[in-house]
């Protein structure tokens, strides 16, 4: 993972092959297409002619711009970058994400939801195991499973 | 090849047109002929005027008229090419790549404008005639007005 301010790409290695855009600009600079052949018999004409030099048949160069762009565009997309990635998590082995899923939490549920995808995007891209625990008791009147808690993070410890 | 008659003119003819232009300038010589002959020339006369001039006024000087009838193909004319584009001459006269053959078309019929011009002055001060007919022309205005040029000389 290579982090480049808010960017960060997960497959850094695939960036060099911006190393070959230049040479893609070179061939396309210096192989324009082959000319046709012409036998012209007024060729003592032609070879009068003053303008030619001036005119040389190139691919605009904003053409060539558009396809580097375009070229590098697609390199970088398949480096994977990511806008923003969640500071790094702390500490090392799995991660246990408790989730207060009681009523009160309705209000704000979609941001909660958010905060632990990216969580579990997060441990993903650290190849660490997830745990979601929520804390609601799944009937009324019953305690936090913190029991269930404890013992989740003993198996995850193991 | 002087003029004559008979027979054997036309062998001479046939021997003439077979043979091989190589070492040849392309230009016909200028001969001893007949006074108040008619020389009629056809060709696609696309060497330099400076090249033609020595003929012309070396039939002049003997009191010959003649004509001069360029015939061209419409491609040498309006230059109907695109893009880059090799031009070879037929005769060794070189070759020349032009980058953008649509930027110099303009350019080019203003030397071949200029070229005939040349031409039809250097006909001119020898009081010989010109006329240009292109190949996807028909050609009887050309015969036509060629028959009139020849015949008001003969009458004259």
């Amino acid at each position: 993972m290579l982090e480049l301010g808010g960017l960060a790409f997960t497959t850094p290695w695939l960036l060099t092959a911006l190393v070959t855009i230049p040479v893609l600009w070179w061939l396309l600079r210096a192989m324009p297409p082959a000319p046709r052949l012409v036998s012209f018999p007024p060729i003592r004409l032609i070879l009068a002619l003053r303008s030619n030099e001036e005119t040389p048949d190139r691919t605009p160069w904003w053409l060539i711009l558009l396809r580097m762009i375009l070229a590098a565009m697609i390199i970088v997309a398949l480096a994977h970058p990511l806008l923003n990635p969640a500071a790094k998590l702390g500490g090392s082995g799995p991660l246990v994400v408790v989730v207060d899923d009681g009523w009160a939490s309705a209000a704000d549920w979609q941001v909660r939801e958010q905060k632990i995808t990216e969580l579990v995007d997060q441990a993903d891209r650290e190849s660490r195991p997830v745990l979601i625990l929520p804390t609601a008791p799944s009937s009324p009147g019953e305690p936090i499973q913190i029991s269930k808690m404890m013992r989740l993070l003993k198996l995850a410890n193991t | 090849m002087s003029v004559r008659r008979g027979r054997a003119v036309l062998a001479r003819l046939a021997a003439e047109l077979t043979r091989d232009p190589s070492g040849d300038n392309g230009l016909p010589p200028v001969d001893q002929i007949r006074r108040h002959s008619r020389i009629l020339l056809v060709g696609d006369f696309l060497r330099p005027v400076d090249e033609i001039a020595p003929i012309v006024r070396g039939y002049a000087v003997q009191g010959i008229t003649g004509h001069i009838v360029q015939v061209n193909d419409p491609a040498e004319e309006i230059l109907p090419f695109f893009g880059r584009a090799r031009f070879e001459g037929l005769e060794g006269e070189g070759n020349a790549l032009i980058g953008r053959v649509e930027a110099v078309r303009d350019e080019y019929t203003a030397l071949l404008a200029a070229h005939r011009g040349a031409l039809a002055d250097l006909c001119r001060s020898g009081g010989w005639t010109f006329t240009v007919n292109r190949t996807d022309h028909p050609a009887e205005s050309a015969m036509l007005m060629l028959h009139s040029l020849l015949s008001e000389t003969e009458r004259s």
